[in-house]
């Protein structure tokens, strides 16, 4: 995947972008969605980079953390940061002092071991069923299901969201080469001149009755964001 | 030239002209049973197959992820889909049971309905009839994330109705991406998968919501849905015409969630968009308003409106102005006495717009009916 490609290298100035792009590597990796030539450069890059390494660890946190059940009732932000802090603190303290002279060989060690476990977690993170995104892992009681085959295995290129050319509506030609008309999404008639009125109840009655392709697109807006629902319709509410 | 002899030369060539004509629409046709096939495949392998995904849902300018889980466990359909971004609403349907969770207003809306067929039994089909009002180009061989895909284009005819373009996956036939765009060519709506897999089973607890709802207030309707027989005669409306290629499909009355009184449900389909026209019953004076409202949900068009004092909500894959024709052509009526066809002017709609489908008989509930 385009998204999941390590180009370059590290600059120097830390760019926002390229850490940015790091930790997606990072996150795709621990969800196994990491191609896997892109898994051992980036395990090499573990080996050198002392930031990417701690967000390796606060990974492997947050992973432990979301498998447990003890979060539930509380946000899990505070809660991950919470665990973070701790963590780093009992840490600090637990840790004993190396001698100047182990510090070089530990950090070598530790490089090593991230290597073996890049290029063998691998192998590890792609036995297991896949659980799609790490988006959908922060979803509490998603149980794994039983995969029959993966289709889209990771989160996606920037191709799939490209825009594409759409076909002339009015030629009567084919539209193999049809001209682009425009790309621009409409905005969405909000405001006082357009209320709201209820719309869940109608719409799932709809969806019953629409073409299957067609169900996604009306249930998904309506549990958009912002979209009008809870309104009591006409004829009066329990 | 003898006249037989001209008479001969002309049959020629009128034979020619007809084969020539042939010859050129025999690939049209091969275009559009190809592209049907594929569309068919497609809904059926939406309605029956289990899978889960995650995908983005484009429009207006806002882009929001959500993931589905689809399971088909014993002809029983469950399914759970969850916006990921912020509101964390949700809309389950386990069997014939529909709920909206929607945490951010705290509030449960869940509509029962009675058991109907299957998971395809009332879905619009593209057949040779409402075909006519697309123009079904060649199915495209493509790749799409990897995968080997069917880029099928159905581009509108009239401006009733919108465009589609669905990538489509050959092995499996999900769609992987699709786009609905209006008659401009402008994209309405797009939807994306960014991971999608076919499984075996889902478990039980994934079709339960995230959150609990204890203490969330609950909008329902009260007794699984009653479906009544039409037989009251203020209760027949009749749609005196209908927009070209639409025509009626299923009706009945139902109640919905949060309403004391049922709707009549009428449904209109073209074989690939779907319009429902709910009509609620008549209000007191006061409380209805002669106003009219529309909203775009998706690639759907809500249009609110009163009409004779009764509220009408129609909700389709249509444009407004699609909305407002057919809000136009209704009216109540007495069962069994067609209303006369009535063609108000349409500025800018070209000629015989419409298609006269008569009055909406009393029949038991969602009868489904033939084309």
């Amino acid at each position: 995947m385009n998204g999941n490609t390590i180009q370059g290298t590290a600059g120097s100035d830390g760019s926002a972008d390229l850490l940015v792009q790091r930790e997606s590597q990072l996150s795709a990796m621990f969800d196994g969605e990491l191609p896997e030539a892109e898994c051992e450069l980036l395990a090499r890059r573990l080996a050198r980079d002392e930031n990417l390494r701690r967000s390796w660890a606060n990974y492997a946190l947050i992973g432990s953390v979301l498998r447990s059940e003890t979060v539930a009732g509380k946000r899990l932000a505070a809660k991950v940061a919470a665990e973070i802090a701790e963590g780093d603190r009992a840490q600090r303290e637990r840790a004993p002092r190396l001698p100047r002279w182990a510090v070089p060989a530990s950090g070598l060690g530790l490089a090593a071991a991230i290597a073996v476990v890049g290029v063998f977690g691998l192998f590890w993170f792609r036995a297991a069923p896949p659980e799609t995104v790490a988006t959908s892992s922060m979803l509490p009681k998603v149980p794994k299901s039983k995969v029959e085959e993966v289709i889209i295995p990771a989160m996606p290129s920037e191709s799939l969201l490209a825009k594409t050319p759409v076909p002339a509506a009015t030629s009567a030609e084919p539209a193999g080469n049809g001209e682009p008309m425009s790309y621009v999404t409409p905005p969405l008639k909000t405001g006082a001149d357009n209320p709201a009125f209820p719309l869940a109840g109608y719409v799932g009655a709809h969806t019953a009755v629409s073409a299957p392709m067609l169900r996604h697109s009306s249930m998904s807006a309506v549990i958009a964001v912002g979209a009008p629902t809870a309104e009591a319709p006409a004829g009066g509410a329990r | 030239m003898s006249l037989a002899a001209s008479f001969a030369l002309r049959a020629l060539r009128r034979w020619a002209s007809l084969l020539a004509g042939v010859w050129v629409m025999l690939p049209i046709a091969a275009f559009a049973d190809d592209a049907r096939d594929w569309l068919e495949r497609m809904n059926r392998a939406l309605a029956e197959q289990s899978y889960e995904g995650t995908f983005f849902h484009e429009r207006g300018g806002q882009s929001e992820s959500l993931r589905i889980h689809h399971r088909v466990k014993n002809g029983e359909v469950a399914e759970r889909l969850v916006s990921l971004d912020g509101s964390r609403r949700e809309f389950i349907r386990l069997g014939e049971e529909l709920s909206y969770v929607l945490p951010d207003q705290r509030t449960v809306i869940i509509e029962r309905r009675p058991r109907r067929g299957g998971p395809l039994s009332n879905f619009p089909r593209l057949d040779e009839r409402t075909a006519r009002f697309y123009r079904l180009d060649e199915v495209q061989r493509t790749r799409l994330i990897e995968r080997d895909a069917r880029l099928i284009s159905l581009v509108p005819l009239d401006p009733y109705r919108y465009g589609y373009r669905v990538w489509i996956d050959a092995r499996t036939c999900l769609p992987l991406k699709s786009e609905v765009y209006d008659r401009s060519g402008q994209v309405l709506e797009r939807i994306a998968f960014a991971n999608l897999q076919r499984v075996a089973d889902i478990p039980d607890d994934t079709f339960q919501p995230a959150v609990s709802t204890e203490g969330f207030r609950r909008i329902e309707n009260d007794d699984g849905g009653r479906l009544r027989t039409v037989n009251d005669s203020a209760a027949v409306w009749s749609l005196r015409t209908a927009p070209r290629g639409f025509q009626v499909t299923q009706r009945g009355e139902q109640t919905l969630p949060g309403t004391d009184d049922p709707v009549s449900h009428i449904v209109l389909s073209d074989g690939l968009a779907s319009v429902s026209v709910f009509i609620g019953a008549r209000l007191p004076p006061r409380s209805a308003k002669e106003i009219a409202l529309e909203r775009q949900i998706g690639a759907s068009t809500a249009f609110s409106t009163f009409l004779h004092g009764h509220h009408v909500v129609v909700i389709g894959e249509i444009p407004v102005q699609t909305a407002r024709l057919i809000v136009a052509e209704l009216a109540p009526g007495e069962p069994g006495v067609p209303a006369r066809p009535a063609e108000p002017a349409r500025p800018g709609v070209p000629g015989r717009p419409r298609e006269a489908v008569g009055v909406v008989q009393p029949r038991p509930a969602f009868a489904p009916q033939g084309p």
